[in-house]
């Protein structure tokens, strides 16, 4: 996508605005010109409206970690996607300033034949960064993974945990303007749990812009300086960390909607 | 955004690799862009009886009014009374006003094939306007035959226009030799050539200039859009690539090695297969063979690949945004680094089948530029189906197939004159590039202006279409894999 950077307002950094997405569910889930026809010759290709988000608005300030909370079903992950440029919002628009990364999830965008520095140089590209940036950044994610002469051996040999450090360094040591967190933070031994922990603070004080998806209340209060709370879809309350937090809390399971 | 091109720079590379490839067209093409097609003119075709054994110093002179403006070439009609033969024919052409030797040509006896045109290509073209009348002459004289070793040549019951028949000097009455003559004319638009690559570069000079204008003035034209991606995601495309290129061999032996071997076992077996067993008379047709498989086998395979281009990229796609058509284009590029690869076999056979490596070999780039966008625009349309029909992989398998075989890719085309399939040959976009390719590998010489036009059309159309489907369904891909 081509960001075109306005000179607007320089500390805000995300703005979503009145952002809705509509699914259509099928009834089956056709994926075969014979089942489409047979469905169709029946009447059957009927679809059902769900809107996951309606109305959605928040922003987020240059350096801000933004929280964003929520039961399951409430639409955290789909405006994630929809930030990151993943999904099209049906109605509304988001307005970004800055280069957003995603944390990738455990191996997507990894290939198991290639070793471990071909796929940093792969996940990086894809990731958006340049060669040069990541050449020299090379030592540093090295040493941040602690895969030592493992990164020269195809990532099929890998562990869980050593591929999880890979990933992890790639998509923090970069230090991206808008970094996207989906709950990934709880991975790795107890050691590299405290330093990836601490490397995203590090990150956070850095002026990196952080949206952070979790279940869990104690990392959030931690981390953020601000939550958004999404319930069926829409902003249930959009404040400062404690506010909402407290809210969350006192609410308790019967805010669930479903 | 920090730019690390310069669109001056870009814009003087782009006019001067279109000028040079301006140049080297009109240069190379000559011949193809100054004369038509060739027509062939038989003064008689069907022969009805032969003349008896031509023994050493017998000569046969047939005249006719020549149709057309040029004479290029001439074919006669041998019959060998299936047997071995000896000794040589020689041909020449007459100006019947002042009976001036114009062109000659031979061939050895022992060649000809029995009830088979034989060609006699001429040393040189021949302007009949230039002659009285256009009435020419051809003269066969049989040197080195006896009684036992030699052939005949037939007539017809036919009197065209200023025809007539001597056999040493007797005239024979209303009967015509059976000979064509291949002739061609002046192309009425090998001026148009030049002016439409003049208003190209007309246009292209114009469209450098508003670029260059717009980023002054801080614009965003579609054309510096295209520049900041390629820009923006050219290193990703290459990692892409050199992924898909690493991982394709690995864990083989042969590794890279099978990019050689690959098109030259196919066409070993299929060359084994066709021709020893339905023996198809086709000229250098390992070459023949070989241009056909290498560049079908890589449509085929650019576009299976493609076509999982998105579904395949599934977890990537729904979690970091990155351009989509980057999936099908780094497939189909990867894949030509194979094609180039498997070229050098190709090169390889062409020398040792006896063709010469001519400067027509320059225009093969033209042809594989085309060719590649042609399937990039396939490929758009393949993985867009693919996301929606999972059926597509299955099948266009079998689609392939039956398009290799409705293409004259093993056999030559005269096998399927006639029958349905040939008109299916005109709008065949594989039937054009492999015979664009032909043409330069096996004849040596340009194709037609028309072949350069009918490439670049089709491979314009499926990029248009491939791209506009692919545009319009990208939003959708994410909800669906």
């Amino acid at each position: 996508m081509f960001f075109i950077y306005k000179e607007v307002n320089q500390m805000v950094m995300v703005k979503v605005n009145d952002v809705s997405m509509r699914f259509l569910m099928a009834n089956d889930n056709i994926t075969s010109i014979k089942e489409f026809i047979t469905a169709f010759l029946k009447k059957k290709l009927k679809f059902r409206e769900f809107w996951a988000l309606e109305n959605v608005n928040f922003e987020v300030q240059k350096g801000e970690v933004l929280g964003i909370i929520g039961r399951n079903g409430a639409g955290k992950s789909t405006i994630l996607k929809i930030i990151s440029g993943i999904l099209k919002p049906t109605k509304g628009e988001v307005e970004r300033y800055g280069n957003i990364v995603p944390m990738l999830e455990l191996g997507s965008g990894f290939d198991m034949d290639l070793s471990g520095k071909e796929n940093v140089f792969l996940n990086g590209a894809i990731l958006g960064y340049s060669k040069e940036f990541l050449e020299s950044k090379y030592e540093e994610i090295l040493e941040f993974s602690e895969l030592g002469d493992f990164i020269y051996s195809p990532i099929r040999n890998y562990s869980s945990g050593m591929l999880v450090r890979l990933a992890f360094s790639v998509a923090t040591v970069v230090e991206p303007e808008i970094l996207i967190v989906d709950e990934i933070l709880s991975v790795g031994d107890e050691n590299f749990q405290r330093k990836s922990k601490k490397r995203m603070l590090e990150l956070m004080g850095g002026g990196t812009t952080v949206l952070f998806v979790s279940h869990s209340m104690e990392q959030v209060r931690e981390m953020c300086d601000h939550v958004v709370w999404l319930e069926g879809g829409t902003v249930k309350m959009f404040g400062p960390t404690k506010e909402v937090c407290d809210a969350y809390d006192i609410s308790g399971p019967d805010g669930r909607r479903r | 955004m920090n730019k690390k091109y310069n669109l001056k720079k870009i814009c003087a590379a782009l006019l001067g690799i279109y000028v040079l490839c301006a140049f080297l067209f009109l240069f190379i093409a000559d011949e193809q862009i100054k004369y038509t097609s060739v027509e062939q003119y038989a003064i008689a075709e069907t022969p009805e009886k032969d003349l008896g054994e031509l023994t050493d110093g017998i000569s046969i002179l047939q005249t006719f009014k020549s149709k057309h403006k040029y004479l290029n070439d001439v074919e006669g009609y041998f019959l060998t009374y299936g047997r071995e033969n000896s000794g040589t024919v020689y041909l020449e052409v007459l100006d019947m006003s002042s009976n001036e030797v114009l062109a000659e040509s031979s061939a050895a006896i022992s060649e000809l094939g029995n009830g088979e045109w034989q060609s006699f290509k001429l040393n040189k073209r021949i302007n009949t306007a230039e002659i009285e009348n256009g009435i020419i002459g051809l003269r066969f004289t049989f040197k080195g035959s006896n009684e036992g070793s030699a052939v005949t040549m037939t007539t017809q019951s036919t009197k065209p226009d200023g025809a007539s028949l001597f056999v040493n000097g007797m005239e024979f009455e209303n009967r015509s030799l059976c000979v064509k003559a291949i002739q061609s004319n002046d192309s009425s638009h090998a001026i148009w050539y030049p002016v439409a690559l003049g208003i190209v570069f007309v246009f292209l000079l114009l469209f450098c200039g508003w670029n260059i204008r717009a980023e002054r003035q801080g614009k965003l034209t579609w054309g510096l859009k295209f520049l900041y991606t390629v820009e923006r995601y050219e290193f990703l495309l290459k990692q892409l690539i050199s992924r898909d290129f690493k991982t394709k061999y690995k864990r083989s032996v042969l590794g890279v090695l099978w990019s050689f071997l690959n098109p030259l076992l196919t066409m070993g077996v299929q060359y084994v297969v066709f021709s020893r067993i339905f023996r198809f008379d086709v000229p250098a047709y390992p070459a023949y063979l070989l241009t056909g498989v290498v560049f079908f086998n890589f449509f085929t395979d650019a576009t299976t690949q493609a076509m999982n281009a998105i579904t395949g990229n599934a977890s990537l796609i729904t979690k970091v945004y990155v351009p989509k058509y980057i999936y099908p284009v780094s497939k189909v590029l990867s894949t030509s680094i194979n094609l180039l690869l498997s070229l050098i076999p190709l090169f390889l056979v062409a020398l040792i089948t006896g063709t010469k490596i001519t400067l027509a070999y320059f225009l093969i780039p033209f042809g594989l530029v085309c060719f590649l966008l042609f399937v990039i625009g396939i490929s758009f349309f393949l993985s867009t189906a693919m996301v929606f029909f999972r059926d597509m992989q299955f099948l266009w398998g079998v689609f392939t197939l039956l398009w290799m075989y409705a293409t004259p890719i093993i056999y030559p085309i005269s096998l399927i004159e006639g029958t349905f399939l040939h008109p299916f040959q005109k709008i065949n976009p594989m039937y054009h590039y492999v015979s664009f390719f032909r043409t330069i590998i096996i004849d040596g010489i340009s194709p037609e202006p028309m072949q350069f036009i009918l490439c670049f059309g089709f491979a314009l159309a499926a990029l248009l279409i491939g791209g506009l489907l692919f545009k319009k369904a990208q939003d959708q891909f994410v909800l669906h894999i």
